[in-house]
């Protein structure tokens, strides 16, 4: 029988080192500071207290040896790699191994140095093959979300512009508020977003994940031992992973308004956590707002707003760092930057935050219950991921 | 039983560049009148003979051997007319021959009335900026397929040829301009040649009048004029005068366009003589069996292109590219083993619940069924414009290039590259077929696949 891995296991200690264009520190520089300050968070822990390590980055290393070559250590190391979803699914193998009791202290630490590449937005490099895809940027394949949407749902190109100008405008407020950390920590007006060049289709480099550099790290062990190492763990209460079969990137007639994996996937942790009324139950959300059009169809796809209806709750102020349910609080992928590899425990890092009462300006009040979407792919072909973590264990 | 022409097409590219644009550019006062086509910087001999060949609507088993004639090969050692022939959809036992230089042209009419089977001539005449080739040069093709029976369009009553060692124009391997020599010399070697082949073609046949049409098919414009209005045809020298003002001289695939206008406005029993002036001069005398549907636009709704864009994609005019990474170099055994889908557009269609899938797979993600899938070409069919956006993050010689999410009539989805057009033209809703083009190249290597491209109103098609 399937139960999920809900309550029993829990976060003991995080990392998380600035994201941005950090020019003067390399891979293993981040890598090294995220796991150590993830050490360091848990008084009673050493380096050699962690068993095993599962180590994401989608383009800055391969197999497992530059983080233990970078660390020093003679442990098992995996390395993870699913799109945009690697860091997610480090932790989520981490949590399977100390889970089935064979690791006490496992750690997942994610790394992305985008920069060094020199090329604007993101690269894949892939398999050599046949040479028939467009060269297709990601922002482009996004830009073709918002007229779908107004299409779909009868709502009007400016309304849904106004919507993605006002998550624009929420994710660098907030990320205003994160300045040790995120990379873009300035509040940017929203007629500023609105007469930005765009660079595919209608968005603006504001409609757009930033691109950079940095590194998260999470510390991983059965719920039972969490007080062992600090008296504020944080629990997973629901964990799932969709991986699409692309059906939707070749499927005639298929509307691009909703992200089948994420509404799948959602179901699931929804499931295992007890969850019924995500917009009511959760305190706060990270989602995948790689694009501002994603994070507006994922309020949908993720049931905190109806069909339809999340353009118009956007522009209400739900998700507002004020709001109902306060999403991306630390800034999100548009704010707080996508290093690739480590931004799926970043989302982790900020419910750690927010649980635990130690997010500072940006404090919500009284968090119970904290979700983390992050997802890798395409519209039509996605890889999904979500968590939910509690500060307490038991039933919400 | 009658031998001769059964299906005819020319086609020219969407842009067409001023020859004033060409003066402006390069600060001289006078371009001269009209325009000169010019193939995208997607196109070359092979994509614009695979376009002239698709006009012909042939099922890809009607053809046992192809001949392309260019000389502006894509390739060299590789066969090009093979891509011609797996663009097509054609079968591994078509008989691929590659003609090559400005005479092919007529050789490879020549050779395919006389074996029957599929000629497509194809060129692009580029020349460096400010030249006599690229004024007056232009880029295009026509494909014709020779058979015989009732659908004989054409038949051929007599060719002559005489050849010349005559060093008017070339080019070295690897060395792109071409070496022209004075235009008097080569008018002067010429112009005694074309009477006596003209009259030699008369003896031949027993035709000594002038022919209804005579076409010339010369890289000197005012000599091709000239000789043409020389053999006193009734047809007079309108529709190829319109041609050089319009379009240009193509190279290898002028005599083949010329013909194909000529069959247009030709009427039954009228006969056309074509004379080709490279290395000496061809000539073919034709019987028109069928009346022609009448004089074609060829150059409606083309689209200007400006001179500097020109220069661009013709690589006299390198621009910064855009901070991406080099596209990849082509991998021989996946494209090998993907030939169906990346030359024929063929993806699969499940026998089971009749789901299309592009490119193909061997599981039904409709209904589970595992290798129950048949053939399912989409390249001819056409396609709705679901979702699209423009894309200036992305490498484009003609930036922001344009994507699409396309839904075929029938079933299947692709999202691939948008070309010969501009945002406003296609839209969602917008209607598009599908056009075989070089989508990139690296080190001069052309990587082939297929684009979407709007269906206008009032396109020419054979």
């Amino acid at each position: 029988m399937r139960t999920g891995l809900g309550d029993r296991v829990a976060i003991i200690g995080m990392g998380c080192t600035r994201f941005g264009e950090l020019w003067d520190q390399s891979a293993d520089d981040l890598l090294i500071e995220a796991a150590h300050d993830a050490i360091a968070s848990v008084s009673s822990l050493k380096k050699d207290d962690v068993d095993a390590y599962w180590y994401s980055t989608l383009s800055s290393g391969n197999s497992g040896l530059p983080l233990a070559r970078a660390l020093k250590v003679k442990r098992p190391v995996t390395r993870v790699e699913n799109f945009c979803a690697s860091g997610s699914d480090a932790f989520r193998n981490a949590a399977f191994a100390v889970a089935a009791g064979v690791y006490d202290v496992a750690m997942a630490v994610g790394v992305e140095k985008l920069k060094d590449s020199g090329y604007s937005g993101l690269t894949v490099h892939g398999a050599p093959n046949d040479n028939t895809a467009p060269a297709v940027s990601n922002p482009a394949t996004y830009a073709m979300l918002p007229g779908a949407y107004a299409v779909e749902y009868g709502v009007s190109p400016e309304d849904v512009r106004r919507a993605m100008t006002h998550i624009a405008w929420k994710n660098h407020s907030n990320g205003a508020k994160n300045p040790e950390r995120a990379q873009y920590t300035a509040v940017v007006a929203k007629d500023k977003i609105d007469s930005a060049p765009r660079v595919a289709g209608d968005l603006s480099v504001f409609d757009c994940s930033g691109v950079s550099d940095g590194s998260a790290a999470a510390i991983i062990v059965r719920a039972e031992d969490a007080t062992k190492y600090t008296d504020r763990p944080i629990y997973l209460k629901g964990m799932s992973l969709h991986a699409g079969s692309s059906e939707g990137a070749v499927t005639a007639g298929h509307t691009q308004v909703s992200f089948p994996e994420v509404v799948e996937c959602a179901a699931e942790a929804y499931a295992q956590a007890g969850i019924t009324d995500p917009r009511r139950q959760l305190s706060l959300a990270e989602v995948h707002d790689c694009f501002t059009p994603t994070e507006m169809i994922l309020m949908e796809d993720l049931g905190f707003s109806a069909r339809g209806e999340a353009w118009r709750d956007i522009l209400d102020g739900r998700y507002d760092l004020g709001g109902e349910l306060p999403v991306n609080s630390d800034g999100g992928l548009k704010s707080f930057g996508h290093p690739v590899g480590a931004s799926g425990l970043r989302m982790i890092f900020e419910l750690w935050l927010q649980l635990r009462g130690e997010a500072g300006e940006r404090q919500i009040a009284d968090p119970r219950l904290g979700l983390a979407h992050n997802m890798g792919g395409l519209p039509g072909e996605f890889i999904s991921f979500i968590s939910i973590f509690g500060r307490e264990l038991g039933h919400v | 039983m009658t031998r001769g022409i059964t299906a005819y097409a020319a086609y020219l590219p969407h842009y067409k560049l001023s020859r004033q644009a060409i003066a402006d550019g390069l600060g001289e006062p006078r371009g001269g009148p009209g325009s000169r086509s010019v193939a995208s910087f997607d196109e070359d001999a092979i994509t614009m003979g695979v376009a002239a060949a698709r006009r012909l609507r042939l099922p890809g088993t009607a053809v046992s051997r192809i001949y392309l004639a260019t000389s502006s090969p894509p390739y060299l050692d590789k066969s090009n007319a093979v891509v011609v022939n797996a663009a097509l959809g054609g079968t591994d036992w078509v008989l691929c021959i590659d003609l090559a230089g400005l005479r092919s042209g007529l050789t490879a009419l020549y050779c395919a009335s006389e074996s029957g089977g599929l000629a497509v001539l194809s060129d692009m005449r580029t020349g460096l900026p400010g030249s006599p080739e690229e004024r007056d040069g232009g880029d295009g093709a026509a494909a014709f397929l020779f058979g015989e029976g009732d659908e004989v369009i054409a038949e051929i009553l007599g060719t002559s040829s005489i050849s010349l060692e005559i060093m008017d124009g070339w080019r070295a391997p690897g060395r792109e301009p071409a070496f022209v020599w004075e235009e008097r010399f080569a008018a002067h070697v010429y112009g005694s040649a074309v009477r006596d082949v003209i009259a030699q073609v008369g003896k031949e046949t027993g035709r000594t009048e002038p022919a209804t049409h005579t076409i010339v098919s010369a890289a000197i414009r005012r000599f091709a004029a000239s000789a043409a209005a020389g053999a006193g045809s009734e047809g007079g020298t309108g529709p190829q005068d319109a041609h050089r003002e319009d379009v240009g001289y193509c190279g290898a695939a002028e005599s083949g366009i010329l013909l194909a206008r000529a069959l247009d406005a030709a009427k039954r029993d009228d006969t056309i003589l074509v004379v080709q002036v490279a290395s000496g001069v061809d000539a073919m005398l034709l019987r028109v069996l069928r009346d022609g549907p009448g004089a074609r636009d060829l150059v409606a709704g083309r689209a200007h292109v400006s001179y500097n864009s020109y220069l661009t994609w013709r690589g006299f005019l390198p621009r910064e590219p855009a901070r991406r990474p080099d596209r990849p170099s082509p991998a021989a055994p996946p494209a090998f083993r993907n030939r169906r889908w990346k030359y024929a557009l063929e993806g699969s269609i499940c026998l089971e619940c009749r789901k299309v899938y592009l490119p193909p797979q061997r599981v039904c993600g409709g209904c589970g069924a595992v290798d129950s899938m048949g053939s399912y070409s989409v390249a001819d069919r056409a396609g709705t414009v679901v979702s699209t956006s423009t894309d200036s993050v992305t490498d484009s010689p003609n930036p922001p290039a344009l994507v699409a999410i396309v839904d075929f009539d029938g079933g299947g989805r692709i999202t691939c590259d948008l070309t010969d057009c501009r945002a406003a033209d296609a839209t969602v809703g917008s209607k598009v077929r599908m056009t075989f083009r070089s989508t990139y190249a690296v080190n001069g290597t052309p990587n082939y696949f297929w684009k979407a491209e709007p269906i206008r109103e009032g396109d020419a098609s054979s």
